[in-house]
């Protein structure tokens, strides 16, 4: 009993020999940008710790006349720093990034990459933002969802779509978190671009499995974004253009003159596209002033922060962005207008505050809002005059609360834990209605009110040399209607490590999910509706287990992991077989039938395995990622209650990525990736079905008087058989692109011009199938139709498209 | 086309030519332009493609299989089709036959089969209910057979419900012009009991007829059928179930017959009649139904909804029902 006492309360035993602790914050030298994830260890031993999402690192250590510590992060020079430790000390360090110097060439061994045996978290990415801009970008626009939909373990949809499943789970399983706000669309243009702007981002990390207790709220994968704060120093830009959009980023110090060091700094990003400023005079030409349309989308990321010492900084961001379709018509006498708009904002206030050199602590005010609007109006004048307007919007607005402690009691133990409280608002419906003629006004408000929360704790335990655990419990709540929903969710991660660069890991996750994605389309369109768990709706929830080894090669920074994981969903939702989204046909019509309704409920599991070779860094970098997976659905309500494999579930998937600097100033990247088909339901055979009268049928005799009669007439309707369901494979996808960087240093600025060319070797990928009669000519006559056949077409939507961009930094 | 994209490509290289001394892989950068140029050529090409027809899984011609048998029917009718593949020519023939010849039909019932020949007249395999009467809470075995292959199916006729009673009330009808002589339509529900116990299918339909003396010229007069589908909710007729309401008094929704209906001139004395049907039927027949009539085959972003089907070997629906009507003047 004693034992096991001494067991539990080990983080928080005292030891007989003094211990002191080190702490601070590591940041970027000049711009002073604080580094998140940075290994603080003493050489050649296991003792060391990792910087929080903050950059603050504690390590406490027993006394010593000398101590050394390394500071080592990817893509900087490892600092090393030897002191007396007699008391606790303040250290804050900054580190020298690598290749920020054009003229230097850019090989260097000092560089240290992160190994990926040394940590107890698997099935984890993080990809350097450097990377993701050398990385061919489809119409120059570099996009994070891309780049990470060329990781084993994520998959894309359909072509050119940003989109990602993760591990079999759907594009709404994904925790999305700018600057720890939930993102709930993430797409531009219908999918074809995402909303993040490279430009703005510090850091990317993607969670595929063994989720850490602090996360929750989505089953299959957790992608952490996070802004930079802005450059301490001095004033900095970044920007660019490309085929169809701009961008522009500012950063910099806000300081008196008096202030040696800035204690706040700005970040301001945006981004537009300009396809509709080019578009606009064509259409007002065409159409004599009278028309006018466009499309346009365009991102906003602002940050500040106030540095208030050592033991409080402040943080506030924000996120706002929507895409704009839009027409107009002013006639004479007529006016008509109408168009579709969608968008996110998001903004985060955050309070760091320091209790001590071991506790740290952060609280989070959270807001986020998805905003989906169809308008029409139009009006007559003169004398028959009339107006029309109807609205129909749909949303989902969140504040939360969150409150986080890190605690470093020993270099044994890193324990978080942490509240969280989020209100949501859900309004899958609002309609405005005016109709002069009819003399109709309506205005239908539905919405739902939801609260979310969640309380975890964690701790990454090493207990020896060869094992590292982080083991937690997260405790999540739902109010939904009536009914409350109260759920634990174990997760455990440990790492064996075999050798020093060799290790055997092993995790299991539970999760729950208590909203969900209601899409007729699976394309990610902004019509998909984000809905609340209700009564008659259960949370999602999923288990999964994975296995796998990480392997370091020190000699050439290589990193490979090799994981096999297994992923049980329940109550995962979809619309019944031939409901629709009935929202487009009729907006009218929302407010009659009930989207719980319309929804079946199943189960899914995904297994599969994983392959990642990875170098993040020296001269050639890049990735190979191999995904073998298997995914698999049943629903009630869908192929007859039988299994089948969603459109989505991929056999195999195959990227290679390569970053070659060919000199400091020219850099070639290449990437190829290969997918099995998406599943698909295809017509196999067509008959007429005929279906039974439920009404009398009448005759009439010979002196017109009507009769009923007795008979079955039936009517005929041509029907497809389709077989199972998705039965059908999409034929294979693969793409290879390029990208040639050239890189100059001016007196001022750097800058960069890109050539980049998706889908070089012009392969037709399949966006859709479709089915199309067309008429068979005679042979020996060209204009005498004989007959019509019926044939199957592959539609697809990017040929080889080559793009010159244009990028600068100052 | 092509000429934009070399422009593109043009302004890029010649905004590029001072580099080209100093790449360190010549060769390397000729072989992109060489791709380049090739890719510009073949991707004027068109991004639709047809596709061979060995992509799409083999396709047999499967034997489709409809018929519908009720106790209150005179005829047993059975019609045998043959499915035709998705793609290829599309058959000339202008108007399909309801059923194709040729095929041994064969229905049982307590261990004794009858064979249904085929009707040229009605294009169909039909036998009187003399034959093989149908009666409710029976099960009937179908086995069709046609150029080899075999189909077989079974039904259960449910048993037969009444219409309890028929309420007839009349609505006013709003924005009236006049309030000297209100206008008015006639309103029906139907009520009936469910049967307790099991999962009841039900569909409700009526219609009302009138004749019309219309004149059609000097001293001649024709009389003009007048026909009304009376709407419960659906378009033709309202599919309803018993579910949460088993063994309970089930009421339909409001039927009606609207004013316009009901003040045409020169109606017929006594032509005036109403009907009003409750079917009850199987799962088999409803999931059937609603399927073919959900089917969209053409949205390509849609997921399709798959067409149930109870003929084992075959596609198509065999199905028991029964028919309740009621019949009077209005």
């Amino acid at each position: 009993m004693r034992q096991l006492l001494l067991f539990i309360l080990f983080p928080f035993v005292s030891f007989t020999q003094t211990r002191h602790t080190v702490s601070g914050y590591i940041r970027e030298k000049g711009s002073q940008e604080q580094l998140i994830g940075v290994s603080v260890f003493i050489p050649n031993t296991t003792i060391g710790t990792v910087s929080n999402t903050y950059g603050f690192y504690s390590l406490t250590l027993p006394a010593a006349d000398s101590v050394t510590l390394v500071f080592s992060f990817v893509g900087y020079d490892n600092e090393t720093r030897t002191f007396k430790l007699n008391k606790n000390l303040e250290y804050n360090i900054t580190l020298n990034p690598l290749g920020r110097q054009l003229d230097e060439v850019v090989v260097s061994s000092r560089r240290e990459a992160a190994k990926v045996s040394q940590t107890p978290q698997m099935s984890q990415i993080d990809i350097p933002i450097q990377q993701i801009k050398k990385i061919p970008a489809f119409l120059g626009e570099k996009d994070v969802l891309r780049v990470i939909q060329l990781m084993p373990g994520v998959q894309k949809g359909s072509e050119g779509q940003t989109g990602i499943y993760v591990r079999g789970g759907g594009p709404d399983q994904n925790l999305i978190l700018l600057d720890e706000a939930p993102v709930y669309n993430v797409s531009h243009l219908f999918g074809f671009f995402s909303v993040f702007n490279g430009d703005a981002l510090k850091s990317v990390e993607l969670t595929k499995g063994g989720f850490p207790a602090r996360y929750g709220g989505r089953l299959s994968s957790v992608l952490e974004l996070n802004m930079k704060e802005g450059n301490k120093e001095k004033l900095h830009g970044e920007g660019g253009g490309g085929l169809i959009a701009s961008r522009l980023t500012l950063e910099g110090p806000l300081k008196t003159k008096n202030q040696p060091v800035a204690k706040s700094s700005f970040l301001i990003s945006g981004r537009r596209t300009y396809l509709d400023l080019l578009a606009r005079p064509l259409i007002a030409a065409s159409t004599e002033g009278a028309g006018d349309g466009g499309y346009y989308f365009y991102d906003l990321n602002a940050k500040v922060n106030y540095d208030f010492g050592q033991k409080d900084k402040v943080y506030l961001s924000g996120y706002f962005g929507q895409d704009r379709f839009f027409f107009r018509d002013n006639s004479t006498n007529y006016q008509s207008e109408g168009g579709l708009n969608w968008g996110n904002a998001t903004g985060t206030l955050r309070w760091n505050h320091l209790f001590n050199e071991k506790l740290f602590a952060n609280a989070s005010l959270i807001f986020s809002n998805y905003k989906f609007q169809i308008y029409a109006k139009d009006s007559f004048t003169g004398s028959r005059a009339t107006e029309f307007e109807l609205r129909y919007s749909s949303g989902v607005r969140d504040w939360g609360l969150k409150y986080d402690l890190d605690y470093f009691p020993n270099p044994q133990h890193a324990i978080r834990m942490g509240v969280s409280s989020t209100f949501h608002r859900f309004t899958p419906s609002a309609v405005v209605l005016k109709d002069d003629q009819t003399a109709q006004f309506k205005s239908e408000v539905e919405a739902i009110d939801n609260v979310e929360s969640g309380v975890y704790v964690e701790d990454t335990w090493k207990p020896n040399r060869w094992l590292k655990l982080n083991a937690g419990l997260r405790v999540s709540h739902f109010q939904a209607d009536s009914q409350s929903y109260f759920r634990p969710e174990q997760r455990i991660s440990a790492a064996l490590m075999i050798r020093p660069t060799f290790s055997f890991k092993a995790s299991y996750a539970r999760m729950n999910q208590y909203i969900h994605l209601l899409s007729n389309t699976g394309i990610g369109l902004p019509t998909d509706l984000w809905v609340p768990s209700t009564n008659k709706v259960a949370p999602q929830q999923s288990s999964q287990v994975a296995v796998g080894f990480a392997k370091d090669f020190e000699k050439t920074g290589l990193g490979l992991t090799i994981e096999g994981y297994y992923k049980e969903m329940n109550n995962i939702i979809n619309y019944k077989e031939g409901a629709s989204f009935l929202l487009i046909d009729d907006p009218t019509g929302a407010d009659k039938i009930r989207w719980d309704e319309n929804v079946t409920s199943g189960k899914g599991w995904s297994y599969g395995a994983e392959v990642l070779l990875q170098k993040k860094t020296g001269r050639l970098s890049g990735w190979i990622g191999y995904t073998l997976s298997w995914t698999q659905w049943q629903f009630a309500e869908l192929n007859f209650g039988q299994k089948f494999f969603p459109r989505y579930d991929r056999r195999h998937d195959l990227s290679l990525v390569g970053i070659y600097e060919i000199s400091p100033r020219i850099t070639l990247s290449g990437t190829w990736v290969y997918g099995t088909g998406n599943a698909l339901t295809m017509p196999q055979s067509r008959y007429t079905a005929f279906l039974h009268s439920g009404s009398s049928q009448i005759n009439t005799n010979s002196q017109g008087i009507p009769s009923f009669v007795y008979t079955s007439p039936r009517f005929p309707d041509s029907v497809n058989d389709y077989g199972p369901k998705n039965s059908f494979r999409a034929e294979p996808y693969h793409r290879f692109d390029l990208s040639l960087q050239f890189h100059k240093k001016k007196r001022r600025h750097e800058r960069t011009w890109e050539l980049s060319i998706y889908n070089l070797y012009n392969r037709r990928n399949p966006f859709f199938y479709n089915f199309t009669t067309r008429p068979i000519l005679d042979p020996n006559d060209n204009t005498k139709v004989i007959g019509n056949e019926r044939v199957l077409q592959r539609i697809s939507i990017f040929p080889i498209v080559p793009t010159l961009s244009y990028n600068f930094k100052f | 086309m092509k000429n934009h994209k070399s422009l593109i490509f043009s302004a890029c290289f010649s905004e590029k030519v001072k580099f080209w001394g100093r790449l360190r892989k010549p060769g390397a950068i000729c072989f992109l332009i060489v791709l380049l140029v090739g890719g510009f050529l073949v991707s004027c090409e068109t991004l639709v493609n047809d596709i061979n027809p060995d992509r799409l899984p083999t396709t047999k011609n499967q034997l489709v299989i409809h018929g519908y048998l009720s106790p209150q029917d005179t005829l047993i009718s059975i019609s045998v089709q043959v499915s035709e593949p998705v793609l290829g020519q599309i058959p000339q023939s202008g108007i399909s036959l309801i059923s194709v010849p040729g095929a041994q039909v064969l229905l049982t019932n307590r261990g004794r089969t009858i064979e249904i020949p085929y009707d040229t007249r009605r294009q169909q395999y039909v036998v009187n209910t003399r034959a093989m009467p149908i009666r409710a809470a029976e099960t009937y075995q179908l086995k069709v057979t046609l150029n080899g292959q075999t189909a077989e199916s079974s039904c259960t006729i449910p048993r037969l419900v009444f219409i309890s009673e028929v309420n007839r009330d009349s609505a006013l009808v709003a924005n009236q012009t006049s309030s000297a002589s209100p206008l008015y339509d006639l309103t029906y529900r139907l009520f009936w009991t469910d049967t307790r116990g099991e999962r009841n299918y039900y569909r409700i339909s009526g219609a009302a007829t009138q004749t019309i003396r219309t004149q059609t010229m000097p001293n001649t007069f024709m009389l003009v059928p007048n026909v009304l589908n009376i709407s419960f909710g659906g378009f033709n007729s309202i599919w309803v179930t018993d579910e949460g309401n088993d063994g309970l008094f089930m009421i339909s929704e409001e039927g009606r017959i609207p004013y316009s209906f009901r003040i045409r001139p020169n109606v017929v004395a006594g032509s005036r009649r109403v009907e009003f049907v409750l079917l009850s039927y199987e799962k088999t027949y409803y999931d059937y139904h609603q399927a073919v009539q959900k089917f969209d085959g053409n949205n390509p972003f849609a997921e399709p909804s798959l067409v149930p089907t109870n003929i084992k070997g075959g596609l198509g629906c065999f199905a028991g029902y029964t028919r309740n009507a009621r019949v009077g003047g209005w």
